[in-house]
């Protein structure tokens, strides 16, 4: 096929990059994109270069305050729908959750019932909860359900991370349940600024850098404080 | 403007849905993205209404950034340039809204290459005929479509895609890419 040639591949990368690949042309281009590690090569080779006319050319423009606003509108208004839809489906989890406390009340005894501090409900782009997450006792313990996990192959695990203050790096929780619970002692762990978990797909065990692995974050989810 | 290991820093933790990490990257790289969609758009509305549709792809786009790609500038200004190229093409701008001033702002840039790579670019493209020199550089800082940039330069469409596919030719032998 001409287009594994790397010449051409090169040319109408620089057309696409420019805008001079047009039309039908420039769809079968992107969509061959999806397909060729090296026509993406290609591409970010010559962005790379025509960006340093970017530098010499442009001369900054402050949007207005409506530009922002709008990104936050179109964005997380989707989110406040979303957490809306969540409480509606926390009736739902709850009960399963409340199932799961009973069998490990029984099960694990050694495990002092703490008082509720945060819950976040991980769910799918589709919005069909995976996992609900609780801590306790002031960060000392965490409980996770598994509510509908879709499958991994056996060398891979899910990770969970808190992701705490601006600057700060994620920090693991530990792994995630396939199915069933799971239920462990935190130990170090500051709650306090956190905003969201994040589950990330990584080797069998969990990361071994102390990051979430890069491109591997699968899902994040609000973490809601109990109290409100 | 924050260094690029700042700016990657910043597009990791908007890959983790932090929203704080998010207005930080935006009101840091804004003005150049929104400089560079009125460069190619020239109506300052349509400008910021790309504006957010190139910072909502941002924010979906960011988990899967690869830094050692390319910079966090020039993934964001192509993600601005590539949303501005569409939508130019559905709008079929008339070539009489164009304004004129946008080519020899590179023909004569204003400031001396600051690095090897723009040197060695600034080079390449004196090398190449003025017609291939300007329809290259009216393509990518203009978002001129082939039909505008014959109208522009009063030149068949063949003509002006022969200039185009030779210069680029040219450009990637003497850039070695």
């Amino acid at each position: 096929m001409r287009y594994d040639n790397p010449e051409l591949q090169s040319l109408l990368a620089a057309e696409y990059v420019i805008g001079a690949l047009q039309g039908k042309a420039r769809d079968r281009f992107e969509q061959l994109l999806i397909s060729s590690q090296s026509l993406r090569t290609a591409v970010v080779n010559w962005e790379t270069y025509f960006s340093l006319i970017d530098d010499d050319v442009v001369e900054p423009v402050n949007p207005s305050s409506q530009a922002w606003r709008g990104i936050e509108t179109r964005l997380f208004a989707e989110t406040r729908q979303t957490i809306s839809r969540w409480w509606r489906s926390f009736a739902l989890i709850a009960a399963s959750l409340l199932a799961v406390l009973l069998l490990q009340w029984f099960d694990e005894p050694e495990f002092e019932e703490l008082s509720l501090d945060y819950v976040a409900v991980l769910q799918s782009a589709e919005q069909q909860p995976i996992w609900s997450v609780s801590i306790r006792g002031q960060g000392k313990q965490l409980e996770a359900v598994a509510l509908d996990v879709p499958e991994l192959p056996t060398a891979l695990d899910y990770e969970l991370w808190l992701l705490a203050g601006e600057g700060d790096a994620p920090v693991s929780l530990g792994l995630l349940p396939r199915q069933g619970a799971v239920m462990r002692e935190l130990a170090l762990i500051t709650f306090e600024g956190a905003t969201a978990l994040a589950v990330s797909r990584e080797q069998k065990g969990g990361s071994i850098t102390g990051s979430p692995t890069e491109g591997a974050v699968l899902y994040v989810a609000k973490l809601f404080p109990s109290s409100t | 403007m924050e260094s690029d290991k700042q700016l990657t820093q910043v597009i990791g933790r908007i890959g983790l849905g932090d929203r704080h990490a998010f207005k930080k990257l935006y009101d840091a790289t804004a003005p150049r993205l929104l400089s560079i969609l009125r460069r190619m758009v020239h109506d300052h509305q349509q400008s910021e209404d790309l504006l957010q549709e190139v910072y909502i792809k941002v924010w979906h786009q960011a988990g899967s950034y690869r830094a050692d790609k390319s910079s966090p500038l020039t993934w964001m200004g192509s993600i601005a340039r590539y949303t501005a190229i569409d939508f130019i093409r559905k709008q079929e701008r008339q070539p009489t809204t164009v304004a004129e001033s946008v080519v020899t702002e590179v023909a004569a840039p204003k400031t001396s290459p600051t690095n090897i790579e723009q040197q060695h670019l600034s080079n390449c493209i004196q090398l190449l005929s003025s017609d291939q020199r300007n329809a290259i550089i009216a393509a990518y800082l203009g978002g001129y479509t082939h039909s505008e940039l014959s109208h522009r330069y009063n030149s068949p469409l063949g003509t002006i895609k022969s200039w185009i596919r030779r210069g680029l030719r040219s450009l990637k032998e003497c850039l070695s890419i």
